[in-house]
């Protein structure tokens, strides 16, 4: 069956996604690079949690100030500053 | 400086309030934004009717859950709302919330206020989407909902937990008629709740105007959801309104809801299902439309003393076209309630106003929903009054006509002279017996046509004076005894 070039390299990504889908990564954001220790302890921490740990992605991203994002798929944990200071400047604002 | 500490109070109240806990959220991004709504890719474990969160704080409803995407209603403006936006489910199901200082304000169905006072703290919050209560739970439909309209009252009686459907072209006085039953309950113990879909906001500001006028809006809760607000309010007013009466409901209370009106309630949600490509039936009306009306109208209920008592009426509104009662929603919706006043556009014209056919017109409660005093003189009024308008075709010929016929037409007139009623001026329970008494037991007969009103009017005004006491009686006792027969046949004459 003859593909078109122009959009070969598209449907490329649409088959492997499809095939291997990015569902069960598991992709830890954290604000610094992670030293060993730390890596070790978030492990433990996931393993009790119940998810797969074989393999984990760790991204940077100086945004978040400080703590990890843990995500899962679409499924997301925020426990970093940046999360708890928009939780806390929304319940100031909806309480007074 | 005080109002500062207040907040500071208030927030370190709340803040103290909610502990942190790790709380997993589903995030999704959007792929597509038209009229309202929103198709978004990922949120894979978020459930049907749950609330997400847009960076820019604006909340969507989940209503379309596909393979591969999410489609969702924005609650609110959607304009802002990017491609590529990212949005988190909040876990909670979208609810109204529900608080005693409902009553007296006006807000939109998310209970945001819109006129012009300050927020509404909530007290509980009760879920838009319910199932209505079980055959268990409910009780038979005996006590009145006194509308103070004496066509009603007598003829088409409605009772506390029964639906009963303002079917009518535009212009035939459907609104009045709600907004006349809601003005009568001020010492009724009966909670109104006034639902606005799709209306004007001149139109709906004159209603409030005039609740507020006549001391009404002191246990009435408006929820409104104008011409030109977003169609997802539209779609949720009716819902919202009835998680607010179950509120009031649940706690003992007496509920009258009415909504105003079911029409353009459909065309909303025909809208969102049209955008979401959802497939057209008749009329391009989704397949559920009927769902649509019935769940809302389920809702509707008497509950039993042991699971709390208080009742839920409802009084949906529905505008017809040329006045065809058998297009496709009026002939849903007027299988699901217990009954409809019609009303026509020729009756009203022809200055009989309510405009109510009494012929088309019927309450499936029926005589359970009246009091005594009610009952005893209404009883031979539809009987009367359905022989009359078979004989109003001869009329024409009255010269030819027997004693018999000529009778029958001229009790006929005068009874259709007095069941007329001026808007917003309800009657009181003792004065809607009284002048229907007068009239069914052929006191009226002699009056001309032309001044039938006038001496309803004088007669309600003696009786104010000199019948106080036998008013006081009938009204408190609700029965009409021979005493007070006997009185009131003195007035009678004494007026004629």
């Amino acid at each position: 069956m003859k593909i078109d070039p122009s959009i070969f390299s598209e449907l490329k990504l649409f088959f492997n996604e499809r095939a291997n889908p990015s569902a069960g990564k598991l992709s830890v954001v954290s604000a610094y690079t992670l030293s060993q220790t730390e890596k070790e302890l978030i492990l433990v921490s996931l393993i009790r949690l119940g998810y797969k740990t074989d393999e984990v992605d760790y991204q940077i991203n100086k945004n978040i100030l400080a703590g990890i994002i843990l995500k899962v798929g679409t499924t997301v944990i925020d426990l970093s500053l940046r999360g708890q200071l928009t939780t806390l400047k929304n319940e100031l604002y909806e309480s007074t | 400086m005080k109002v500062l500490d207040e907040y500071l109070k208030e927030a370190k109240a709340e803040l103290t309030k909610s502990e942190a806990e790790v709380k997993a959220e589903e995030i999704g991004s959007v792929i597509e934004v038209k009229d309202g709504v929103v198709i978004l890719k990922g949120l894979t474990r978020v459930s049907y009717g749950e609330i997400i969160e847009f960076t820019s704080q604006a909340k969507a409803v989940v209503i379309d859950l596909l393979p591969e995407t999410v489609g969702t209603i924005v609650l609110g403006d959607y304009l802002g709302i990017k491609f590529g936006e990212t949005a988190k489910s909040t876990g909670m199901t979208l609810s109204v919330a529900a608080s005693s200082d409902l009553l007296g304000r006006v807000v939109d169905p998310l209970i945001n206020p819109i006129d012009g006072k300050n927020k509404i703290k909530p007290e509980k919050y009760y879920p838009l989407e319910k199932v209505a209560p079980g055959v268990v739970y409910r009780k038979k439909v005996n006590v009145p909902v006194q509308t103070g309209i004496k066509a009603i009252d007598v003829l088409i009686p409605i009772g506390r937990g029964q639906r009963e459907l303002i079917i009518g072209d535009r212009g035939t006085g459907k609104t009045t008629l709600a907004i006349d039953t809601i003005l009568n309950q001020k010492n009724e113990n009966l909670i109104c709740i006034y639902c606005a879909i799709g209306q004007k906001r001149a139109k709906l500001a004159s209603i409030v105007k005039l609740l507020e006028k006549k001391s009404a809006l002191d246990y009435t809760v408006v929820i409104a959801a104008t011409a030109s607000d977003s169609v997802t309010l539209q779609y949720l007013a009716p819902y919202a309104a009835c998680a607010v009466g179950e509120y009031f409901m649940d706690q003992g209370k007496d509920v009258l809801v009415v909504y105003d009106d079911l029409t353009k309630h459909a065309w909303a949600y025909r809208q969102i299902s049209l955008v979401l490509r959802r497939p057209a039936a008749r009329e391009a009306y989704p397949g559920d439309i009927f769902y649509l009306h019935s769940r809302l109208l389920e809702r509707a209920c008497r509950m039993d003393e042991k699971y709390g008592g208080g009742s839920l009426t409802a009084l949906p509104i529905i505008e017809t076209l040329e006045g065809d009662l058998s297009a496709y929603i009026p002939t849903n919706v007027i299988s699901i309630t217990d009954g409809q006043i019609s009303l026509e556009t020729d009756l009203f014209n022809a200055g009989i106003r309510p405009a109510i056919n009494v012929g088309l017109s019927v309450s499936r409660v029926g005589g359970d929903a009246q009091t005594k005093a009610i009952k005893s003189v209404a009883g031979k009024l539809k009987l009367d009054l359905a022989q009359y308008r078979e004989m109003a075709a001869f009329s024409q010929f009255e010269s030819e006509l027997d004693e018999e016929t000529k009778k029958f037409l001229n009790r006929g007139a005068r009874v259709t002279q007095v069941l007329k009623q001026r808007r917003n001026n309800p009657y009181s329970l003792a004065e809607e017996v009284v002048i229907i008494w007068a009239a069914s037991n052929g006191y009226l007969d002699k009056i001309a046509l032309d001044e039938v009103e006038e001496f309803e009017a004088k007669l309600i005004s003696d009786l104010k004076l000199r019948g106080k006491a036998v008013m006081d009686r009938i009204n408190k006792n609700k029965v009409l005894e021979k005493k007070d027969e006997e009185e009131l046949k003195r007035l009678v004459l004494d007026n004629l």
